[in-house]
């Protein structure tokens, strides 16, 4: 697998959307049109700010027919790593960024029957694509969208207007919460559901599918998970020779590339297995979705993304 | 030839039908002899509910009186009995279509039988773990043949002449699931008229 490519982008339109979520739309640089993609891809954005450099993943929620123009909705994390907080802060109309290639690993089963969507808050992002897409491929298609409040729900109030009959929203301020027994209990046969939202209800979500007897084959789900601190650790590169320092807050790949250490990723967030990396010693803490359990436990490989030492040294093959 | 032929991956390994405990409802679909299979799996599952289990079946007076026997109203809520295969085969698009997700069918009865009844699931959206299928009965192929793309019902021989074009076709294992047959080729393609004895091997 190699490195998604990426190119340098211009932002064209900044919109606030909701209190915590701003619409952003990008145009290449050199005025060409972006790749194509599927719904439910993300896309890399590259940001840069003095000596700090961000790298997040991001779905794209315009129309997938439309190459000339990328568009994400991100959602403010002031908690978090400061990739988010740099996009709401310093980014404007003109601001500059690096757009990587899109990458899929939440897809629409075109083959299905029916598609149920279950989004919650800013889960909803990939929905938008999956909805451009349904409405081009004309298909029976239903979304069930829980948010917090009116206000917080983005793009609430266009989908609930546009599609009254498929779109039903929750709203948790006036106590409407969604059922998944009842939501799942009666859909047709070649139904799929595509869930994508907080850990808890993507969770909840899936243990309620398997006991209405669903085929895991008919469930997709998308979680993203932003890598979480933890202990500061030290790498050796057996070929390179090179000693890299692993700080609390920072990931292993985001320190292998300050130190210009080049692997390829694409979801950097534990999922997409393009950075599976090998290692020579050392005890893993393995955070990822992506590698099997034998895998982990045979303790030769790890996800640099999002998995990080288990005590203070490892040694990788790179 | 033999050993090139017995390695198909794609050759169709069955086993007694399996109750799967996360059904909701259940299908229970029968050709003929194949009524055995399924009358084995509802014996064994003590737990399928009677009132979401029904029953499709082909069959003759004999297998009429053992459906109805086992397929009691303490243990199956319905029982449709079809004419012929083509008549359940024609209902059964129209019975998915009106169904829910949690089905899971189980499929008794010869080898072509049991690939359409896999295809109409297919085409209703219906992922291979949603049904669970078993061979009772003759062990004949349905053979494709690719040079006339006809295919020859009932073939027992390795080598048989194709019921489309005529040519000795000589059946391998490999296994069109889409088609439910098994392919053939002409066996005198490098020679003609070079046709070797034929065997009798799926009876």
């Amino acid at each position: 697998m190699n490195t998604p490519f990426s190119y340098p982008a211009r932002v064209t339109s900044v919109n606030q959307i909701t209190p915590l979520i701003k619409h952003f739309s990008f145009e290449r640089i050199d005025g060409k049109p972006f790749g194509p993609f599927s719904a439910g891809s993300h896309a890399v954005v590259g940001m840069r700010e003095g000596d700090e450099s961000y790298k997040n993943p991001y779905s794209l929620v315009g129309a997938s027919n439309n190459f000339m123009r990328y568009e994400m909705a991100i959602r403010l994390e002031s908690n978090g790593r400061g990739g988010s907080l740099f996009m709401h802060n310093n980014v404007k109309v003109g601001t500059e960024l690096e757009i990587g290639n899109p990458f899929n690993l939440f897809p629409v089963y075109k083959p299905a029957k029916k598609h149920l969507m279950i989004a919650g808050g800013v889960g909803i992002t990939p929905f938008m694509a999956y909805i451009h897409e349904m409405n081009l491929m004309n298909s029976n298609f239903e979304l069930h969208y829980s948010i917090r409040d009116f206000e917080y729900g983005a793009f609430a109030k266009e989908l609930q207007s546009q599609y009254p009959k498929q779109v039903k929203l929750y709203i948790q301020a006036d106590d409407v919460l969604a059922n998944f027994n009842k939501i799942l209990n009666s859909q047709p046969l070649g139904t799929h559901v595509y869930v994508c939202g907080p850990h808890r209800m993507v969770g909840d979500l899936l243990r309620i599918a398997d006991e209405l007897g669903w085929p895991s084959t008919s469930v997709h789900s998308e979680e993203f998970k932003a890598p979480d601190p933890g202990n500061p650790f030290t790498v050796t590169l057996a070929k390179s020779h090179h000693e890299i320092n692993v700080r609390a807050r920072e990931s292993l790949l985001e320190a292998l590339e300050h130190a210009n250490v080049e692997i390829p990723y694409s979801c950097r967030g534990g999922a997409c297995g393009f950075c599976k990396t090998e290692v020579i010693n050392g005890d893993i803490d393995h955070r990822d979705y992506y590698l099997t359990d034998a895998e982990k436990a045979s303790g030769k490989f790890m996800m640099p993304c999002i998995s990080r030492a288990q005590g203070d040294h490892l040694t990788l093959d790179l | 030839m033999t050993e090139i032929v017995s390695e198909m991956k794609s050759k169709p390994v069955y086993s007694p039908l399996q109750y799967d405990p996360k059904s909701r409802w259940n299908l229970f679909i029968g050709e003929g002899e194949g009524l055995i299979g399924l009358i084995n799996l509802l014996s064994t599952s003590e737990s399928i509910r009677p009132v979401t289990t029904n029953l499709m079946y082909t069959g003759s007076d004999v297998e009429k009186a053992y459906a109805q026997s086992y397929f009691s109203p303490s243990r199956c809520n319905k029982i449709s009995r079809f004419e012929n295969q083509d008549a359940l085969l024609a209902e059964l698009p129209e019975i998915l279509a009106s169904s829910r997700m949690g089905l899971r069918l189980y499929i008794c009865g010869l080898e072509t039988f049991l690939w359409k009844v896999a295809g109409i699931a297919r085409a209703a959206g219906m992922h291979k773990s949603e049904y669970n299928m078993q061979l009772i009965g003759s062990k004949a192929r349905r053979v494709y043949c690719p040079h006339c793309e006809a295919t020859s019902e009932g073939v027992t021989t390795d080598i048989h002449e194709c019921d489309g074009c005529g040519l000795s076709l000589i059946n391998c294992d490999h296994f069109s699931r889409e088609m439910g047959a098994y392919l053939g080729f002409r066996v005198d393609a490098e020679v003609h008229g070079e046709v070797p004895q034929r065997q009798e091997l799926y009876r």
